[in-house]
C-alpha cells in the first residue's frame, strides 16, 4: 500500500512539473510586460514592485503599432471567415448527410484531399489570384482564401455530426407542411448548434493565430490583424523585451480568457477534428 | 423525402467554388508553372524547361539541408512529442483529482498563435538576458548559448523544442480519450491475475492504443512538414548561410526569387512529400481490424 502512495505522489510531481512547463512562460510574460526592458534582462525572476510601469502597453497600443486596432482588424477576418465557413460548409454538410447523389464520394475525398496540403504550398499563384481581383492589401484577400482553407475541415465534422441526427423529426415536419428553408433554419441548425459550435471555434483560432496569408497579402500597418502586427513589431524592436512582453501578452491574453471560460468544447473540438479529418 | 436531384448540388456549389478557386487552381497552376524557367516574377514569356526546376532543386544543398533538418523534426516528434504525450496520458489516467486541470494546462500552448510562441521563445534564449539563460546562471552556468550558430545541431535542437513542446497536450489529449474507451473490467481483470501496473501498460493499455497511435503519428508526421511559423519567427532566413531552414521556411524564402518555376516545383514536391509520408506511416500502421 505504501508503495502505491509514492508512486502516487511521483505521478503528481511529474505532472505538474509538465503542467508549470506549459503555464509559466505565459504567467513569465506578463508579469514582465509590466517591468522595463533592462529590469527583464537585468533580473528576469523579480516582480514588479518598485519599478511597476504601464509604459510597455502603452507603447504596444498607443505607438507605432496600434495593436486595439490590430484587434478590430483580427476580428473583422476572423468573424467573417467563421460566418463564411459555417454557411458553406453548412449547406454542404447537409446534402452530403441526407443526400444520396452521383459524385458523393468524388466530392467528400475532394474536400480531404484540400485539408492535405499547406496553404504556403500554394503561396505564389495565389497571391497573383488575389491581384488578379484587386484584393491585395484588402481584409477579404485573407478572408476568402482562410474561408477555403477552412471549409473542408468543417464539412467533415459537421457532416459527420448531422448523420447522426434522428431522420424522423424532420419526417414529421415535413408531414406538419414545413418547407426545406423551414427545417434547416428551426430543426438542423437548433439540433447541430454544438458541431458548428465547436467548427466556429476552431475556425476563429485558426483564422486568429494564421500569420502567413496575413502578413502575404496586408502589407499596410492600418489594415494589419494582430499576428502580423506582433511579426512587424518584433522584426524591429525585437530587443525591446519590454515592448515585446505586452505586445505577446495583449495577444495571448485575450484568447486564453475565452479558452478558460469554453475550454471543454476547445479541447473536444479541436482533437475530435483532427482525429476525423 | 431528400429525393431531389438539384438541391445537393446547389449545396455544395459555394463550397466547391471557393475549393476550386483558391485550392485546388493554384496547385494546378503551381504544377504548370514547375515546368517553366522564369526570368523574374511576371516574365510573359516563359521557357519550357521540362523537369529540370525540380533537377535543380535536387543539386540545392539548402534545399537538401531543409529537407534533412524537416525529416530530423519528423523524427524528434515521433520519439520526444508522441513518447512525452503517451507517457502523461497514461499518468493522468491513472490519478483521480485534478484530472481537468492538467488537461487545460497542457492543452494550453495549443491555442497560443505560433507567431507570439516565437517571439516568447526568443526573450527566452537571448544571449544577454534572456529568461532561460538567466535561469541557468542561478545554477551557475554561465555563457550558455542556445541558439549558437555555430553549432548547428545543437541550434537545430533548440530551435525544434518549442515545435514539439506546443503540441505535446494535443496528442496527450487524443491518447487520453483513446485510453478512456479501454473498459475497466479489462483492467480489473488484469489485477486479479496479480499483473502489475507496468504489465497493464505494455500488455494492455499501449496494444489497445493502437489505432489512436496511428492516427497520432500520422497527425505529428504530417503537422511537421508543415511547421512555418515558429521556425519562421526565430530564424526567417535559416542561418548560418540556410543550413536551417525547414521546408517551409526555404519554400517561403524561395518565393521571392526570380525564377518562380522554381519555388512552383518547391511546392509541388512539398505536397508530394506530404502525401508520400502519410502513405508510409498508414502502411506501417496499418489499422488493425480486430480493435
Amino acid at each position: 500500500m505504501k508503495k502505491n502512495k509514492i508512486s502516487t505522489i511521483l505521478i503528481y510531481v511529474v505532472l505538474s512539473l509538465w503542467a508549470l512547463s506549459t503555464i509559466y512562460p505565459f504567467v513569465w510574460v506578463v508579469v514582465n510586460a509590466f517591468k522595463p526592458s533592462n529590469a527583464i534582462i537585468s533580473d528576469a525572476f523579480s516582480l514588479p514592485i518598485s519599478n511597476f510601469t504601464f509604459d510597455n502597453f502603452r507603447n504596444a497600443i498607443y505607438g507605432e503599432y496600434n495593436i486595439l486596432r490590430a484587434y478590430v482588424n483580427s476580428l473583422i477576418i476572423s468573424s467573417s471567415v467563421v460566418i463564411l465557413v459555417s454557411l458553406f460548409a453548412g449547406l454542404a454538410s447537409f446534402a452530403l448527410a441526407r443526400y444520396d447523389f452521383r459524385f458523393k464520394n468524388m466530392v467528400y475525398g475532394l474536400v480531404i484531399i484540400c485539408m492535405m496540403f499547406p496553404i504556403f504550398s500554394i503561396i505564389f499563384p495565389l497571391y497573383d489570384l488575389l491581384i488578379k481581383f484587386n484584393l491585395g492589401g484588402k481584409h477579404l484577400g485573407v478572408i476568402l482564401p482562410q474561408t477555403a482553407g477552412n471549409v473542408g475541415f468543417a464539412v467533415i465534422i459537421l457532416t459527420g455530426f448531422i448523420k447522426q441526427l434522428p431522420l424522423e423529426v424532420e419526417e414529421s415536419a415535413y408531414i406538419d407542411g414545413a418547407n426545406l428553408p423551414q427545417v434547416l433554419i428551426y430543426l438542423i441548425l437548433p439540433m447541430a448548434k454544438s458541431a458548428f459550435a465547436t467548427t466556429a471555434i476552431f475556425v476563429f483560432l485558426w483564422s486568429y493565430n494564421d500569420l502567413f496569408l496575413q502578413m502575404l497579402v496586408l502589407k499596410r500597418k492600418s489594415v494589419m490583424p494582430i499576428s502580423a502586427i506582433l511579426r512587424e513589431i518584433s522584426s524591429k524592436y525585437g530587443t525591446d523585451f519590454g515592448l515585446m512582453a505586452a505586445s505577446v501578452a495583449l495577444i495571448s491574453v485575450p484568447i486564453l480568457i475565452v479558452y478558460f471560460i469554453l475550454q471543454k468544447h476547445i479541447i473536444k473540438g479541436l482533437t475530435a477534428g483532427a482525429i476525423k479529418g | 423525402m431528400y429525393k431531389s436531384k438539384v438541391i445537393p448540388y446547389l449545396f455544395i456549389l459555394p463550397m466547391f467554388l471557393f475549393l476550386g478557386l483558391f485550392l485546388i487552381y493554384p496547385f494546378t497552376v503551381n504544377i504548370y508553372n514547375s515546368l517553366f524557367k522564369f526570368q523574374h516574377s511576371l516574365d510573359p514569356n516563359p521557357v519550357f524547361y521540362g523537369l529540370k526546376n525540380y533537377v535543380e532543386l535536387f543539386k540545392d544543398p539548402t534545399f537538401k539541408a531543409s529537407f534533412v533538418n524537416t525529416i530530423s523534426l519528423v523524427l524528434l516528434v515521433i520519439v520526444f512529442q508522441t513518447g512525452i504525450a503517451l507517457i502523461l496520458s497514461l499518468l493522468v489516467h491513472r490519478i483521480k483529482v485534478f484530472q481537468t486541470f492538467y488537461k487545460v494546462s497542457f492543452f494550453m500552448p495549443i491555442i497560443i498563435s505560433a507567431t507570439a510562441l516565437g517571439l516568447m521563445f526568443n526573450m527566452f534564449y537571448r544571449k544577454d538576458g534572456g529568461m532561460f539563460v538567466q535561469l541557468l546562471e542561478l545554477v551557475n552556468i554561465e555563457g550558455f548559448v542556445f541558439l549558437d550558430y555555430e553549432k548547428t545541431s545543437k541550434a537545430f535542437i533548440f530551435l525544434s523544442l518549442p515545435v514539439i513542446w506546443q503540441y505535446i497536450g494535443f496528442y496527450f489529449v487524443i491518447f487520453l480519450t483513446g485510453l478512456s474507451t479501454i473498459s475497466d473490467e479489462l483492467l480489473e481483470a488484469a489485477d486479479i491475475d496479480g499483473a502489475s501496473s507496468l504489465t497493464k501498460v505494455f500488455r494492455i493499455q499501449i496494444p489497445l492504443l493502437r489505432n489512436i497511435t496511428r492516427i497520432v503519428l500520422v497527425l505529428a508526421i504530417t503537422g511537421s512538414l508543415k511547421v512555418f511559423d515558429l521556425p519562421y519567427i526565430m530564424n526567417p532566413t535559416g542561418r548560418p548561410n540556410g543550413t536551417l531552414h525547414f521546408l517551409g521556411t526555404y519554400m517561403y524564402q524561395k518565393s521571392n526569387a526570380a525564377n518562380i518555376g522554381s519555388a512552383a516545383a518547391f511546392a509541388v514536391m512539398l505536397v508530394v512529400i506530404g502525401f508520400l509520408m502519410s502513405s508510409i506511416s498508414n502502411l506501417v500502421f496499418r489499422p488493425n481490424q480486430d480493435l
